[in-house]
């Protein structure tokens, strides 16, 4: 499967960036390389399924707004 | 599906409302640069080029000046947009402004100012995607006028 970037620039000038097809923590590196792309700077973050497929731990110095504090 | 992150162009700030009137100063309103009673309007927007071209597009007549701000006029209303310590813009109008004219102002070029943005960020993209390794393999515009590329990143290093 090819490993792609959802974009979408919305009108109000906000911006919100999916990555396809990329499990586990290779998917945190894509974040800088969209800041650099994208001149923005990330607001939130959330992991999705596929992180969770390919990862048991969240690296504790990220944060995100699906994590629960236990 | 692994990660979604919301950016925020450098060009806006994240933490602002689109308007808020901050109430009366005393500042330089229009090109003369004199100093007068007025009220002061916070905006978002941060960028002195692209926000010239947003007024230019409303029908405002505006100049930028090697300080970082811009005054003009729009519809008989004098403006100058200032700096804050922040990066961000507010305008300065003259005191006596009726106040919704002058939200309506700031509203009508934060919108064109955001539409601005939305094309610089795309053409970005389009124009840098290569130079990163990335193929745009889609692009679509939705019916709320957001723009979606679809990036192939099989030859980025990770």
């Amino acid at each position: 499967m090819s490993r792609r970037i959802a974009i979408t620039i919305n009108r109000d000038g906000g911006i919100k960036a999916e990555t396809l097809g990329i499990k586990g923590k290779n998917c945190l590196d894509y974040v800088p390389l969209l800041e650099e792309l994208l001149d923005a700077e990330t607001v939130q973050s959330a992991f999705t399924a596929d992180y969770q497929a390919g990862e048991v731990h969240l690296p504790p110095s990220t944060t995100t707004v699906n994590e629960q504090p236990s | 599906m692994s990660v979604e992150i919301l950016l925020v162009p450098v060009a806006l700030a994240a933490a602002h409302a689109v308007v808020a009137v901050a109430g009366a100063v005393t500042a330089a309103v229009g090109d003369d640069g004199t100093e007068r009673k007025a009220i002061a309007v916070q905006t978002r927007l941060k960028h002195p080029g692209l926000l010239v071209d947003a007024l230019v597009s409303v029908g405002a007549r505006a100049t930028s000046h090697t300080d970082g701000s811009v005054s003009g006029t729009w519809e008989g209303i004098a403006f100058r947009f200032v700096h804050n310590e922040d990066g961000t813009l507010s305008a300065h109008l003259d005191a006596d402004v009726d106040v919704a004219r002058a939200q309506e102002l700031i509203l009508v070029t934060d919108s064109a100012y955001a539409k601005a943005v939305q094309d610089a960020v795309a053409q970005r993209v389009r124009d840098r995607a290569g130079e990163l390794g990335m193929t745009v393999e889609s692009e679509t515009v939705d019916e709320d006028e957001s723009v979606t590329l679809v990036l192939n990143v099989d030859q980025v290093r990770s």
